[in-house]
């Protein structure tokens, strides 16, 4: 017979329990790895099958191989850009996001908030976001944002280590003099600073000057990269245009710095951007960061580019590469790409030949899929929503998961929202 | 269909199709899993959560499980295992149990989406059980909400069938000293 203390628990947690009616589908990984051993001897059997299955991949291997040696796309448009629902073995388990001025580590298969993160200092709006390390490794987060201080705003940055469970840790400011902005009010989370951290976790890029910023208007748009150790920093500049803005860099685990860019008032002549007024184009080029100039575009090799008159851009809407990450340890470059009329693709692009060489999503749904960070094999992009929503305030997307080395596109559970009544402030994540 | 220690079906547990006997397994466990682990989390995420990772967990092993009947103890260990771990993460950042603090950081789940909570007597049990040691709190869940045998609850908690039993009979010994009921 049950006890009257035990018959009261079983009262208080079955009510409990019973807040919950249904659960969310199972989201299993994808096997990659079909064999195990206990399994072997049905493999034996399948010996001479297996060959002949080894065969067929080497030699398309090989095709696909000379393909890109040669600098040729293999086959982009045959891929099928289907979209699953469901985490795949290897995508890293948490990530970071920033909405409102404020940072969150979130779980990826259900994108419940695990922390939040402190602002280091009182009054810090989030506006930018940087990792390095992943789920085995310590890692750390580097904050950009807009502090007010009685001199002005200042933009400063701060890095937080990740401890047992990804719990975020004191802040620390990265070393070097605040960036003064020109305006004496912040922009409270308003605005995208983008931020990227080296492989090693030793430097970090950033850009002063989004557009979005009090006072950026007056200044040529600016590349920095600082030691986060010493705060020492360099800068390159890219040719002052009101047109002109640099809106995503991308690190690669390699060394690689990549950077997306609009330039005002320029064109694409023999591989190298060059003044020319009434054009613009969208470029992705990689920046040698050995080099010792100052401008951008001497120092960068072009990578990919699109351009469009000016008088036409803004209603036809931008063509060419809108934003990218450098992913597979530098080797190749995700990209959303947008070409006129209302065609946008996202997709991989080999470094060497600057050729795309695989399509991973096409259509309607790739026309936002803007790539945010890349973790290995896995690219942290916003996916566009199957039906379009016209007014209010609506999901425009989710956060999506592309695998470029297979070809994946999966869902993740974490919708961005957008509105046609005030702007919602800008929805940042990372891995 | 194949049935677990305690003759419950588990579902159609194929050996060599790990996804489907998973899914079948989640589609029958899944629900009570995920109450479970709301009632030692608090969170209806978090919850969710540990249970798809537990499911997931089991699905990666599939093939190193010598019993698949076996899955169901397996997968409740999981889950036993994750909130463990949830709990002793979201507890570490507040102050003891009964502080102001404390309560302050009763998670979400318990106020918000359950007006029922707000009566006094299921507030007071559940500030009890959340003082109780975990492994205390383990056992008399899983022996008074989920109705398991004390087998059952030895072999989702790992230790034996006599160690499940006494740790049940001091948790809910303590548990009546907290609430403070008459013997």
């Amino acid at each position: 017979m049950m006890s009257r203390t035990a018959q009261r628990l079983r009262d208080t947690a079955t009510a409990i329990g019973e807040t919950i009616r249904d659960v969310p589908d199972l989201r299993l990984p994808e096997p990659r790895t079909a064999y195990a051993d206990a399994r072997r001897p049905r493999v034996q059997r399948l010996v001479p099958l297996l060959a002949a299955a080894t065969v067929l991949v080497l030699i398309g291997s090989l095709l696909a191989l000379r393909h890109e040696l040669r600098g040729e796309p293999a086959s982009p448009r045959a891929s099928k850009h289907t979209v699953s629902i469901g985490v795949v073995e290897g995508t890293p388990t948490f990530l970071v996001t920033a909405q409102d001025a404020r940072g969150y580590i979130r779980g990826t298969f259900a994108g419940h908030v695990r922390w939040k993160i402190r602002p280091p200092v009182p009054g810090f709006a989030i506006e930018g976001l940087a990792t390095t390390g992943d789920d085995y490794a310590p890692a750390n987060i580097y904050l950009a944002g807009e502090v007010f201080r009685p001199a002005g705003a200042r933009l400063e940055f701060y890095r937080v280590t990740l401890g047992n469970n990804q719990r975020p840790g004191p802040s620390r400011r990265v070393p070097g003099p605040a960036v003064a902005m020109a305006g004496s009010v912040t922009s409270d989370g308003l605005v995208n600073i983008p931020v990227a951290v080296s492989g090693g976790g030793t430097e970090l890029a950033f850009v002063p000057t989004s557009p979005e910023l009090i006072g950026a208007a007056s200044r040529p748009p600016m590349l920095t990269i600082r030691n986060v150790r010493t705060g020492a920093s360099r800068s390159w500049l890219l040719p002052p245009s009101p047109d002109t803005q640099i809106s995503e860099v991308s690190w690669g685990s390699g060394g690689q710095l990549c950077l997306t860019a609009t330039i005002g008032n320029a064109t694409v002549s023999n591989g190298v951007v060059r003044r020319h007024a009434g054009t613009e184009v969208s470029v992705i080029m990689m920046l040698n960061t050995k080099a010792g100039g100052t401008s951008l575009l001497a120092d960068s090799r072009l990578i990919s580019y699109g351009e469009m008159s000016m008088r036409s851009g803004a209603a036809s809407g931008a063509k060419g590469p809108v934003a990218a990450v450098v992913a597979d340890g530098g080797r190749r470059i995700v990209a959303q790409l947008n070409e006129v009329p209302k065609l946008a693709e996202l997709a991989v692009i080999a470094v060497a030949t600057g050729q795309v060489i695989k399509v991973l999503l096409r259509g309607p749904r790739a026309a936002q899929a803007m790539p945010m960070a890349a973790d290995g094999d896995n690219v942290l992009f916003t996916l566009s929503p199957k039906h379009e929503h016209r007014s209010g305030h609506y999901v425009c997307g989710h956060l999506a998961d592309a695998q470029p080395s297979q070809r994946d596109v999966f869902g993740l559970p974490f919708p961005v929202y957008c509105s046609t009544e005030a702007p919602p402030p800008p929805f940042q994540a990372t891995w | 269909m194949d049935r677990d220690e305690r003759g419950v079906a588990v579902a159609a547990v194929r050996p060599d199709d790990a996804a489907s006997a998973v899914t079948a397994l989640y589609a029958e466990h899944a629900l009570g899993l995920t109450r479970l682990a709301l009632v030692m989390t608090g969170d209806r995420h978090t919850a969710q959560d540990i249970v798809q990772e537990a499911f997931c967990g089991l699905h990666r092993r599939w093939h190193a499980l010598r019993d698949p009947a076996k899955a169901l103890t397996y997968v409740r260990s999981a889950v036993l295992n994750g909130c463990r771990s949830e709990f002793r993460r979201t507890k570490s950042g507040l102050g003891p149990p009964g502080t102001g603090d404390y309560e302050a950081h009763l998670p979400p789940a318990w106020s918000a989406e359950s007006a029922g909570l707000a009566i006094a007597e299921r507030r007071e049990v559940l500030a009890a059980l959340l003082r109780l040691p975990a492994r205390q709190r383990e056992a008399l869940l899983l022996r008074y909400y989920l109705d398991l045998s004390e087998a059952d609850t030895a072999s989702a908690m790992h230790i034996s069938k006599g160690t499940a039993k006494s740790t049940v009979a001091r948790g809910l010994t303590a548990l009546r000293a907290l609430l403070s009921e008459e013997p």
